[in-house]
């Protein structure tokens, strides 16, 4: 086990290209943490930087409070799984799982020992003499996983790792990751471009945008407390609202929105403040506006689309904007184009940030 | 006890390497392998022809009298240098036309059809490329200049085709024509049909398409090709002074100029020849992208009549009639004379006109210096494809991982060089720099042919590994570093194992190509002799079941070689 520390790491590039900008985080003993983002965010260089096939222009890593940003990959003990597994294709599953220990110079019964004791962690003892060919895509990310643990690497490093996986196999695989991980004892980092494959598997999330920092924080965080826009926008899908605070005494504080008012719920905004709301489009609700409806703003229905567990509602509001409300497939309610609708904005389900000043738009740009 | 004693040896054996391993790892142990890497590239190939110009430069007043105002002379060398780099190019002008006309057919029909014997086929086109071009020319002189082969079954009693600018061609063509087949048929077999099937419902028809689609696609390819055709045309040396007779091309005038050892001519016009050579090179490079194939327009009536089933038959099989008539049946002619003048002259009934007596009973004994010339071209052969090995492995290591774009392109065309230049030209360079007239560490035989065949060899090489590199994925690396492998350790390990058939596959190429090359080693042999230059002699002296005996022998191994190779291949 080993804890990871980045300070204020930036890598650059060639002269300009800023792929990792004062990047700062610590990853605790034994913990999984997976680095999402769009593409081009940083996070295969982060992995790198950590792997060691790629040194800081600036800034310090930690493992267990030394110093490693100078110290080679071969003596950072650590294990890499890839999305092509890079299993050795000339020599067997044994062979494959024996090298870490065989090329650090270990005693021939230890590494026994530990091939032996590595294949059962995984359940492959009887595959132990097939070459790679011979294996399917799950067998060959097990021997993946052996090879670190025989390695006895301390951080286990995926990239990818279940991209070559069909659906159905990789939910499963998702388990069996997360159990073997916390079994072993490991450090993990996960870098994905799935976002809930990072929230199901992980105990802590990295978001990443144009190289920085943008959140770091448990699945639950991210999901019910994103602390910016850009979280809330990436991780899920969120519509936003624009409005102006009303009113700032209580737990929950009016803001206008277009002619109408909401309440919301209030983390840190002030009265007159310029705000966006961002709500999850699953946590709208859409209700005929001839019922008794609460905290609600009005619009007109575009489209009641279906799409299998879901339908999308598409709703313009009376300020212009659009939004669109996923609703449980099994909501009896069917909706007309131009109907008139009132759309139910749960106050605990709002989070509020202040309106960007380059425009909600550009703020978004990955 | 035993057991243990057994493992701890072991492990003192494996840990002693990996600490080998490991310092050999160390960036300034690296910085050393590659200056050492690239010093003797530049050693073998870049220097040989810098000295030659460097040489020139400095002796231009020496060179100037004997080119341009010999004494006797006057500036005769100079005219018959032009003469000769005359005729070397229209030569080489006519043959790539011919290869461009029968290559580009056969490589469709192999890339495109399937029929019974395509494998057959397949490997009779590279045959030519792969038989010695000596053994080719001689065969070849054989079935057209002679009253043995196609003059027999006209039933005339001399040669059809006399030794001149004729035969020549012929015998180019033979030789050539592979180049052009081989650099587009597997990129014609990789083309999208698709988009040749929405050109058809367009309403193209299949020439047009063929011309304005598909051969567009291929043109790079091609282009290279045919530079390759006809640089090797350029500067062929051994067939070239079997059949050329008096009309000399420029490369065999470089070598009688040599055996004249008229070393400043020698030297200007081998310059000539590298110069020519290096600008088609450069060229090639620069515009290969930029340049267009001819006439956009269409033709409707035309090309719809020329495409027509009738017509693309007829076509495909004249076209593989031209190859068996032209290149197939000429080229192996040889074994054919071989049975013929077995023990006797077919036409007197000769007992001593005879293979059997002119090899193994004559007083001269050619068996012995065929055995001698045998052993030194294997040792050769066997040697250079070692050392090539040992020299060209991280050579091509250094141009796969180099990420500076404009240094990967300068090394990848300083490494064509020498495929390019004409082998007596190169030749000439590497005795001028080696010998007495430049670092006087060897003089010319067997070391000098050694070092001579490597140059020339050395991008055979190089050029494969690159690509066998670059096909490596570079995760299995990172993960071999990751477990704590050295680079060297890795490279062992890993990388090694994926490299082996391609490994195999060079050497096996290597070889061929040093047991079969003429020019070079005629300049730079000394006193050796190698087979293909012990049969320009046994032709030289007119003793032809004597070289047909030697042609044959060559055209066995090569064959056997060829066969090796692909098998190497398919195993892959």
């Amino acid at each position: 086990m080993t804890e990871i520390q980045f300070k204020h790491v930036t890598k650059i590039f060639g002269r300009k290209v800023e792929a990792v900008k004062d990047l700062s985080f610590i990853i605790e003993d034994g913990e999984y943490v997976s680095l999402i983002g769009p593409s081009g965010c940083g996070k295969t260089t982060t992995l790198r930087l950590l792997a060691g096939t790629v040194l800081p222009t600036r800034g310090k890593i930690f493992f267990d409070n030394r110093e490693v940003e100078n110290l080679p990959i071969q003596e950072r003990n650590l294990g890499f799984v890839f999305q092509h597994f890079a299993i050795f294709p000339h020599m067997n599953v044994w062979e494959n799982i024996a090298y870490g220990p065989t090329v650090k110079g270990k005693k021939k019964s230890e590494i026994e020992e530990l091939v032996e004791h590595s294949l059962s962690s995984v359940q492959m003892k009887e595959r132990a003499e097939s070459f790679p060919s011979e294996l399917s895509a799950p067998e060959l990310q097990k021997v993946a996983l052996a090879r670190v643990i025989a390695a006895e690497a301390k951080i286990l490093l995926l990239d990818e790792p279940l991209g070559a996986l069909d659906q159905k196999i990789r939910e499963e695989f998702q388990f069996f990751l997360r159990d073997f991980v916390k079994k072993q004892g490991l450090t993990a980092i996960h870098v994905t471009h799935d976002q809930a494959e990072a929230l199901s598997i992980s105990d802590k999330v990295i978001v990443l945008n144009k190289g920085q920092l943008v959140q770091m924080g448990t699945p639950d965080d991210l999901i019910f407390s994103p602390t910016n826009l850009f979280t809330s926008f990436f991780v899920g899908e969120s519509d936003f609202i624009e409005g102006y605070v009303l009113d700032d005494s209580s737990r929950f504080s009016k803001v206008r929105v277009g002619l109408e008012s909401i309440n919301v719920q209030n983390a840190g905004i002030h009265k007159g403040e310029h705000v966006v709301i961002a709500i999850r489009r699953e946590f709208f609700d859409v209700r005929k506006a001839d019922q008794n409806n609460e905290n609600f703003l009005t619009g007109k229905v575009i489209s009641d689309q279906f799409l299998g567990l879901f339908r999308r509602v598409k709703v313009l509001l009376k300020n212009q904007q659009i939004i669109e409300a996923k609703i449980h497939a099994k909501s009896p309610l069917k909706f007309e184009e131009n109907e008139t609708v009132h759309v139910i904005i749960d106050p605990a389900r709002t989070r509020c940030f202040e309106f960007p000043k380059e425009g909600i738009k550009k703020s978004l740009e990955m | 006890m035993f057991k243990t004693d057994k493992e701890n040896i072991e492990l003192f054996f494996r840990k002693t390497r990996l600490k080998i391993e490991t310092f050999l790892s160390r960036n300034s142990v690296l910085l050393i392998g590659k200056i050492i890497t690239i010093s003797i590239f530049i050693l073998i190939i870049i220097g040989p022809i810098f000295y030659l110009l460097l040489q020139i430069f400095l002796h231009w007043g020496e060179i100037y009298s004997k080119v341009f105002n010999d004494p006797i002379l006057g500036n005769e060398a100079f005219l018959m240098m032009l003469r000769s780099i005359g005729l070397s190019l229209k030569v080489a002008g006519i043959v790539t036309f011919f290869d461009l006309i029968v290559g580009i057919p056969i490589a469709w029909v192999l890339a495109r059809y399937n029929f019974k014997g395509k494998k057959i086929l397949d490997t009779l086109v590279d045959m030519p490329m792969a038989v010695p071009t000596s053994a080719l020319g001689f065969s070849i002189y054989l079935f057209w200049g002679t009253n043995n082969g196609i003059s027999r079954l006209l039933n005339s009693n001399v040669g059809l085709v006399s030794q001149g600018t004729l035969l020549i061609i012929l015998t180019h063509i033979a030789f050539t024509f592979p180049y052009v087949t081989r650099s587009i048929k597997g990129i014609i077999a990789d083309l999208d049909i698709n988009i040749e099937k929405a050109a058809k419902t367009l309403g193209a028809p299949p020439f047009t398409i063929a011309r304005m689609i598909s051969l567009p696609m291929v043109k790079e390819s091609l282009l290279a090709g045919t530079v390759l055709a006809f640089t090797r045309s350029l500067g062929e040396t051994g067939a070239t002074l079997i059949v050329s007779g008096v009309y000399q091309t420029a490369p065999v005038v470089i070598v009688s100029w040599m055996k004249g050892l008229k070393i400043p001519t020698t030297a200007f016009l081998s310059l000539i020849l590298i110069i020519i050579s290096l600008l088609l090179l450069t060229a090639v490079r620069l515009f290969a992208r930029k340049v267009g194939l001819p006439w956009n327009k269409v033709f409707p009536r035309f090309e719809r009549k020329i495409s027509s089933k009738k017509v693309a038959r007829t076509r495909d099989s004249l076209s593989i009639t031209l190859f068996f008539i032209f290149v197939f049946i000429p080229a192996l002619f040889v074994v054919i004379y071989l049975f013929q003048w077995w023990n006797k002259s077919p036409f007197s009934g000769d007992h001593e006109a005879g293979m059997i007596y002119q090899v193994f009973q004559a007083p001269d004994k050619k068996i012995d210096s065929i055995v001698h010339a045998f052993v030194t071209s294997v040792e050769v052969a066997l040697i250079v494809t070692i050392v090539n090995l040992v020299i060209a492995t991280p050579m091509a290591l250094l141009i796969s991982k180099t990420k500076n774009d404009k240094l990967k392109g300068l090394l990848d065309t300083l490494i064509d060089i020498p495929l390019i230049i004409p082998s007596s030209a190169l030749g000439f360079s590497i005795f001028f720099l080696w010998g007495s007239n430049g670092l006087h560490l060897l003089s010319p035989g067997f070391m000098m042919i050694i070092v001579s065949h490597i140059s020339f060899t050395y991008a055979y090489c190089v050029r494969p590994l690159v690509g066998a590199f670059d096909a490596i994925p570079t995760m299995y690396d990172e993960a071999a570093f990751a477990f704590g492998s050295s680079r060297l350790t890795a490279f062992r390990t890993v990388t090694m194992p994926f490299l082996k058939s391609g490994l195999i596959a060079v050497s096996i190429m290597t070889f061929t190509r040093s047991m079969s090359e003429t020019g070079a080693t005629i300049i730079v042999q000394g006193v050796e002799r190698t087979i293909p230059v012990l049969l320009v002699d046994f032709f030289e002296a007119s003793t032809f079941p004597a070289a047909a005996f030697a042609a044959s022998l060559l055209i066995l191994i090569s064959f056997l070689s060829l066969l090796l190779l692909r098998y190497v291949s398919k195993e892959r």
